[in-house]
């Protein structure tokens, strides 16, 4: 029975019922059948699964994006790092996948992070005789930063269903998230140099002093949330909420790129936005249940036991699942539909709680930029007015660098564990 | 709002969609307002912590309370929206009377679930206010059936929303979506 309704969930997802319906139902339908719970409790544990103080931190760094994507921040930091890189062959390129990191490190959203900056970039990079095909790659690559680097969104919400600790988290996942930015800095210099878009501009110490100053509002906000988490002056959802304000207030009184009439309109937009992210968390509740009540995470323990599985091979075995999945499905519901599956395996094997969080991150990643179904792929195309297939063709390779980062960090446990 | 740009074929005045409209705006403010206020608990928290080093003991609690809110809220207006994560890869490969078709039926089954659990929630509030439950942590002395009445009330709406959404496509032969989709406005 537990088999056909872990079919019947996938059924219902593969033909398209929205995620946290499709959820609901197999709750449902585990309740009906195993009657070891009643949907009284079933309404409550919703709720209750939502009961985290944790997880607050999520409406606060949804609107604190929303604030910077209508503002010019993304540009300001585009062209600090642009005026910084622009002695290197690919300079703006490389600025831009740096900006990219920067500006995950204002916001949880790797969406968020590719909307602002890809709208900014590309067309700059049209000019200086980037084909799209590789501009928008890029851009949707680096926007993907945006989960790893923190604040993220989802290390909040693995945090919230593991029980680890989110400052920690979002410490694992700076070392990473630089090196991947660093791999998308050396590719663009890379391409650039070889195929001749972009020569070596003239250093000028004006331009990076103007472009600096300008965006100096943005750069202090960084200092604020990283430095806050990191000294223990916040707990991260009092940063998210410190993040909110600050970026209201710069958007208003410093760029003035925001106005108080527009402020009700932000809030309800984030709230939507946070409202079909969370409520798919609530309703994951069910998959939980429905795994426990079928004994699927001991199935599954069973199966590494029975092929005596190795830590690294597990992993090897989740990435490549991971890596199929990421074609079709978006990386939050990935992440609650997997993780208290396989949380059970990987304790056992003993593979570090955080250091999983940051393979199953960076696969939410690759996810995001894998087509056919690659959020970060369908809002580069929005914003940029590039054809889907352009978009598509440009994500292989950047999808291959992000591999490669993917295998060095999953091998390597120090990169994430070593700053702990 | 959309739906006045809609022919409408009959002629007749399009109700559902004036319904639409009126909800939206309901559901869209009951969202922004909770997190407005649960940023706004936050924050006074915050500020009384760093500066005068008093804490609310109620404060965390009501937060998280009202992220409740704004996610059963935001997710109803999600809903009507038609902006839930789903996979659209298999119905997209359908015809136009196909497609249609299949998003009836899965707005269907969507409000089958959404009904269940308006009907189930509303029995979870009823025996919380029986019992007389106040709200966990107890430092916050209200009745939790206030803060779960949430779920009744907007499982309900979802409801009401899916089948309207169904009466929008027997209508007008394609899926509502407002303007503002779901995606930060870009």
């Amino acid at each position: 029975m537990a088999t056909f309704l872990t079919i019947v969930m996938i059924v219902l997802l593969m033909v398209g019922v929205p995620v946290p319906f499709a959820l609901m139902l197999t709750g449902i339908g585990a309740v009906l059948t195993f009657g070891s719970t009643s949907l009284t409790t079933a309404a409550q544990a919703q709720f209750a699964n939502l009961d985290s103080f944790v997880l607050l931190a999520i409406p606060f760094f949804i609107l604190a994006a929303n604030v910077m994507v209508r503002g010019k921040l993304a540009e300001y930091l585009f062209d600090v790092m642009h005026a910084i890189a622009r002695p290197v062959a690919g300079g703006a390129a490389v600025g831009g996948a740096i900006a990219s990191a920067l500006f995950s490190a204002m916001s949880g959203s790797s969406v968020a992070s590719a909307a602002a900056l890809g709208r900014v970039t590309i067309p700059q990079l049209d000019r200086l005789g980037y084909p799209r095909v590789f501009s928008t790659g890029l851009m949707a690559a680096g926007g993907a930063l945006g989960n790893l680097i923190p604040p993220s969104i989802v290390f909040v919400v693995y945090a919230a269903m593991a029980q680890v600790s989110v400052a920690d988290l979002f410490i694992a996942g700076t070392i990473p998230g630089i090196m991947l930015a660093g791999m998308l800095a050396l590719i663009s210099w890379y391409f650039a140099k070889k195929n001749g878009w972009n020569p070596p501009e003239r250093f000028s110490f004006s331009l990076l002093w103007t472009s600096f100053v300008r965006a100096a509002p943005a750069l202090l906000m960084i200092f604020i949330i990283l430095g806050g988490i990191y000294s223990g002056w916040f707990t991260p959802t009092e940063a998210a909420a410190v993040s909110a304000i600050y970026g209201i207030f710069v958007g208003l009184f410093v760029y003035r790129t925001l106005t108080l009439r527009d402020l009700p309109d932000i809030f309800v937009q984030s709230s939507k936005i946070t409202g079909s992210m969370l409520f798919i968390l609530a309703t994951s509740v069910f998959i939980g249940m429905l795994a426990t009540m079928a004994g699927i995470p001991e199935a599954i323990f069973a199966q590494v036991r029975a092929y005596e599985l190795s830590a690294w091979q597990f992993l090897l075995l989740i990435n490549v699942i991971l890596l199929v999945l990421g074609t079709f499905l978006d990386g939050l519901t990935i992440l609650v539909v997997l993780t208290p599956i396989l949380l059970p395996s990987v304790k056992a094997l003993g593979i570090d709680l955080i250091h999983f969080a940051i393979i199953l991150t960076l696969n939410i990643e690759i996810a995001g930029i894998t087509p056919p179904v690659g959020m970060n792929l369908f809002v580069i195309s929005a914003v940029s007015k590039t054809p889907l297939d352009v978009v598509f063709r440009g994500s292989i390779l950047f999808t291959a660098v992000m591999i490669i980062g993917l295998i060095i960090v999953t091998y390597v446990p120090g990169l994430s564990l070593l700053a702990l | 709002m959309s739906n006045r740009r809609e022919a409408i074929p009959s002629g007749l005045p399009d109700r559902a969609g004036a319904l639409r409209v009126v909800l939206s705006r309901f559901e869209g403010w009951l969202a922004g307002a909770s997190m407005f206020f649960c940023l706004a608990v936050v924050s006074v928290e915050i500020v009384l912590r760093g500066v005068f080093n008093v804490s609310l003991q109620w404060s965390e609690e009501l937060a998280r309370y009202l992220l409740i809110w704004t996610t059963y809220w935001g997710a109803t207006a999600a809903t009507a929206d038609n902006a839930h994560i789903r996979v659209e890869l298999l119905v997209n490969l359908l015809g136009r009377k196909a497609r249609l078709a299949a998003e009836i039926a899965i707005l269907l089954l969507c409000a089958v679930g959404a009904a269940v659990f308006a009907w189930y929630g509303y029995g979870l509030v009823e025996d919380s206010r029986l019992l007389g439950l106040t709200s966990g942590d107890s430092n916050l002395a209200v009745p939790i059936w206030i803060f779960q009445s949430v779920i009744p009330m907007a499982f309900a709406l979802m409801t009401v929303r899916l089948l309207l959404s169904v009466l929008h496509i027997l209508r007008f032969g394609k899926i509502p979506r407002p303007e503002d989709e779901l995606i930060l406005e870009v």
